[in-house]
């Protein structure tokens, strides 16, 4: 500890006194080495204690640093294998420990940010003469950005469409470093609760405050003796588990108080403005979901997971809903119910006698109570149907079974969708507001359940173009048509795939011995379908194309999809959302030409779905950050995924579409990452128009939602950045001079990427003697493989996530900078 | 730095002035200064020096300093456009906290390297039992797993000290 507070001392620039987190470091530090002196054997607690001193004196930029680092390998290369997993155990938890510790001062933070009445005197202060809207780039409140808006004089009819329109989407997906055990995972909550509850010192006393350290060391050692590691390969359902932990923990209870935050800086500010959509922010997931390249999500998986999903769902409004029979035991006694409370709980008693039997007594004179009692058994009948059809799966019809037990009972009474239960939710609420009542619980409910509903999180199909061309090919093949379809011409095949939608007849034959990869890309379409019947659309209505490249890519999906029957074609309207991804540099800048051929089919444009009040058709589009930047390098992938989101928007405008840009963003910068908000802000302007999806990757999940405020933090600055950025409109992002610079230094920048990554014959060895990234493809920490085709060693096939990973690991962190000095060099 | 390296006055004239007008451009830059931040050649060296074959020691000689020249480069530029003597200078807080990152993470990182080498080392010359002597300190040498083991500790150790890595 001693050379720690030394450096501290001397290093008057790295550290202040005043410094929360510092101060709260030292706590850290203290309670590592304690608890590494009680646990490791011998001296070797000192030995692990003196090298991070070691390491942590070694200066930077200094002359010293050289001789630092031998003393560092000598000792490091003179360990047994027993002692390097000591220390590899030893930092890992250190890390682990400043994480919980960073993330918890990031919360108080954002706390006080609220208890800081004075939003006027914030730091940003508004400058009159700047485009301040544009200029603003720190994160913000609700608070702050309604105040800073009135002062800007924006018109509250303005605010109040952008509000309206306003849909934003997180979609979580999988990361193979984060399938942190269950157990892990709650250790460090309980160290977090510690330490939040040791921060708040001064209402604690010495005694209470020496408890709480020995509670954490405690913690801690327990943590040490437990192993961090699944001692097998995760599965799918595994990922699922983990990705749906942060709902569990902490989203269900802070979408609701998300909503009483931005409904108070509103009244505050606009009072006159209309709230935005209950479910103005959502979720979808990838886990269980996404195939691409990940053969072990099969369609039984991506069904299970969908059970699963409602499982929790149902769990969670069982226990509400007997919360609040509990709470709202008023009586006719002393108050008035609506006459439609009255006249349903008519109705249910016809539906359930037993349940009126055993309640009516005791509620006899308390509805609310009685009409929850109903609610419940509802749940309960839905929760049943539920299990069936997990333990079922997919293909079993569970209709025909039920009718030969002649059991229409489950099938009459459980919820067939989520809005029945919202009704039911509704009568209460407005029965107790006709009464003059409120019920807060009842409203935090409502709002869960339109947020979630009974699917949780919209599960997101994702698979690679290939598959379908691939299957499409087999299936011409087989029936021997005149022109294979490999054999077309873009336009030809536009042009069957046309032909071939608009007829009636099925084009693919049943009991045909398919080959096993196209059986299952057609058990996918299938398995939608189910799904959709069984859970309502809303489960899974989005296909993503992965690798797209043309707009036969997109037919050849919407074919398939119209030959399982999610296509209805007297109405026109396609139950599925196809959503291609364009994510290779080539594809990005080819990607409005694309989708120019496509909004030109009249066919093409009538199967969007309509949405909003103007009921203009609506395409969904994926712009890959992760491939395009393995491909050409920082600069140029987004400079292109830039350019191209303007192009696709005015393409949009011009064709009247409404659009959502979905951006597959990974956690580290090389695949997208960086601060959500500052992403969002520097979006150009008049792309968003208050619709935006974006990914959560799985490996930031931890520092975004473990904790409550942090996850409401987040969710609000998101939220204010796509306002911010909606409400601007600044033409910055036109200026030629500007724009053609971007365009050199991206080309610049690529082409000496390109040199180094893909046309120096030594790079891929390079890469694959100085990094990790054999030992990851080896190491059972995914489900999913670390390459695209089994057995090839080219880059090509290397997944982004291993390419960037094996490069942080090693430190040269190249992918988030190689080619960014050259480009702004050269002129 | 830069009349040494002769960047064009004028363009960087014009990268400062996007730099502070354009939130596009801004965010860029941003982003590659904090992963700079990051960057440790000097351990990314001691991975080439360990791990890389003999046969192959000039070309990743060679592929090293191309690395090594744009590394220099970026950062030179990056702290021009700008206009600060030190990378993340305007971020005090994240500064701090990467600096301690930086600094603690260095054991992991040669840990890593040793376990690596070990563990490829048995697999060029497979072991006769999976419990051999080592010759030279007539130690034990370890069995395949534990190696493994070892390095998935190591991998899961750095990603969590440098955060949102892959």
């Amino acid at each position: 500890m001693e050379s720690f507070r030394q450096i501290k001392n001397n290093n008057v620039d790295l550290i202040s006194n005043n410094d929360p987190l510092d101060k709260n470091r030292l706590l850290i530090e203290d309670l590592w080495e304690s608890v590494l002196r009680e646990e490791c054997p011998g001296d070797q607690a000192e030995r692990l204690i003196q090298l991070k001193e070691l390491s942590y004196s070694k200066q930077i930029d200094g002359d010293s640093s050289k001789t630092f680092k031998n003393e560092i390998v000598d000792i490091v290369n003179s360990m047994d294998l027993a002692e390097s997993i000591a220390a590899a155990r030893a930092f890992s938890l250190y890390f682990q420990l400043v994480n919980i510790l960073e993330q918890r001062v990031e919360e108080d933070r954002y706390i006080q940010s609220f208890t800081n009445k004075d939003v006027q005197k914030s730091p940003d202060n508004l400058d009159p003469f700047a485009p301040a809207l544009a200029r603003q780039n720190a994160p913000v409140t609700f608070r702050e950005l309604f105040y800073r808006l009135r002062k800007l004089n924006v018109p509250p009819g303005k605010l109040e469409e952008l509000l309206q329109e306003m849909d934003i989407r997180l979609v979580f997906t999988a990361h193979p470093t984060e399938i942190v055990r269950h157990t892990i995972r709650h250790k460090q909550t309980r160290v977090a609760n510690l330490l939040k509850k040791i921060q708040i010192e001064r209402f604690l006393t010495k005694e209470e405050k020496n408890s709480l350290k020995s509670q954490l060391k405690e913690e801690v050692r327990l943590w040490w003796r437990t192993d961090e590691l699944h001692q097998f390969k995760p599965s799918v359902l595994d990922e699922v588990d983990y990705a749906l932990h942060y709902f569990q923990q902490v989203l269900f209870n802070a979408m609701p108080q998300l909503r009483c935050r931005i409904t108070e800086a509103l009244t505050e500010n606009y009072p006159d403005v209309q709230l935005p959509s209950e479910s103005f922010c959502n979720f979808g997931s990838w886990v269980g979901s996404d195939r691409d390249g990940n053969p072990s999500v099969t369609p039984e998986i991506t069904w299970r997971t969908a059970c699963y999903q409602r499982q929790l769902m149902l769990e969670r409004y069982i226990i509400a809903t007997s919360n609040l029979r509990d709470q709202l035991s008023v009586s006719m006694q002393w108050s008035q119910v609506s006459s439609s409370l009255l006249e349903s709980l008519e109705t249910d008693r016809v539906k359930f006698p037993e349940i009126y039997e055993a309640r009516a007594t005791r509620y006899r004179s308390e509805p609310y109570r009685l009409k929850l009692s109903y609610i419940l058994e509802k749940l309960r009948l839905t929760q049943e149907r539920n299990n069936l059809l997990a333990d079922n799966g997919w293909k079993f019809d569970l209709e025909g079974e039920i009718d030969n037990k002649n059991e229409d009972k489950i099938e009459n009474l459980y919820y067939k969708s989520v809005n029945e239960f919202t009704y039911d939710l509704e009568l209460i609420k407005n029965s107790l507001i006709s009464t003059d009542l409120t019920c807060e619980s009842v409203n935090t409910l409502l709002t869960q359940v339109h947020i979630f509903g009974f699917s949780l999180a919209s599960l997101d199909i994702r698979q690679e173009s290939t598959r379908h061309s691939d299957a499409i090919q087999e299936l011409t093949n087989y029936l021997a048509l005149s022109v294979q379809y490999d054999q077309m011409s873009e336009e030809e095949k536009i042009n069957w795939l046309i032909d071939e939608l608009n007829t009636k007849r099925p084009l693919i034959p049943s009991d045909v011995n398919w080959t096993k990869t196209t059986e299952e890309t057609f058990s996918v379409f299938k398995m939608v379908k189910r799904l959709q019947q069984e859970f309502g659309s809303r489960i899974c209505h989005s296909y993503v194309i992965s690798m797209s490249h043309s707009a036969s890519d997109l037919l050849e999906v919407l074919l398939l999809a119209k030959e399982m029957g999610l296509l209805d074609q007297n109405s026109q309207k396609s139950k599925l959302l196809v959503v291609p991804l364009f994510e290779t540099v080539e594809d990005l800048k080819r990607a409005p030409e694309v989708m120019e051929k496509l909004f030109k089919l009249d066919f093409y444009r009538s199967l969007l779905p309509k949405v909003g009040e103007s009921f203009k058709p609506l395409q969904e589009l994926m712009l890959g950050y992760s491939d395009s930047n393995k491909d050409s390098g920082f600069v140029s992938s987004n400079w292109e995924i830039h350019r191209a989101q303007i192009a696709l928007q005015n393409l949009s405008s011009r064709n009247n579409i409404l659009l959502r840009l979905f951006h597959g963003r990974g956690g580290s910068v090389g695949r997208g990452g960086g601060p959500a908000y500052q992403a969002i802000l520097a979006q150009p302007s008049g792309t968003l128009k208050g619709r935006i999806k974006i990914t959560e990757q799985g490996e930031v999940l931890a520092s975004k939602y473990s904790l409550p405020e942090l996850a409401l933090y987040n969710l609000e600055t998101v939220t204010t950045a796509v306002i911010q950025n909606s409400l601007v409109n600044n033409r910055l992002d036109a200026t030629p001079e500007w724009n053609q610079l971007m365009s050199r230094l991206a080309e610049t920048s690529r082409s000496h990427y390109r040199k180094l990554v893909h046309e120096n014959p030594d790079l891929l060895n390079f890469f694959q003697e100085v990094t990790p990234i054999e030992e990851i493809s080896k190491l059972q920490i995914s489900s999913r493989p670390a390459r695209r085709k089994k057995g090839a060693k080219d880059l090509s096939s290397l997944r982004a996530i291993p390419w960037v990973f094996g490069w942080t690991q090693s430190r040269f962190l190249l992918p988030s900078w190689f080619g960014v000095g050259t480009a702004c060099h050269l002129n | 730095m830069s009349s040494e390296l002769n960047s064009d006055p004028q363009q960087i004239e014009l990268l400062r002035v996007l730099h502070q007008r354009w939130p596009f451009f801004r965010m860029l830059i941003s982003k590659v200064e904090m992963t700079l931040s990051k960057v440790d050649l000097e351990v990314a060296r001691y991975y080439v020096d360990t791990l890389g074959s003999k046969e192959n020691k000039d070309s990743f000689n060679d592929i090293f300093e191309v690395i090594s020249k744009e590394y220099k480069l970026t950062k030179s530029l990056i702290l021009e456009i700008t206009g600060k003597n030190k990378l993340l200078e305007s971020d005090r807080d994240l500064k701090s906290s990467v600096s301690l990152r930086n600094k603690t993470i260095i054991p992991l990182g040669f840990l890593q390297v040793s376990l690596l080498r070990r563990l490829r080392d048995q697999t060029r010359q497979p072991p006769i039992s999976e419990f051999i002597i080592d010759k030279d300190e007539s130690r034990r040498a370890y069995s395949r797993s534990e190696l493994l083991r070892g390095a998935l500790l190591t991998i899961n150790g750095i990603a969590a000290g440098m955060r949102n890595t892959g």
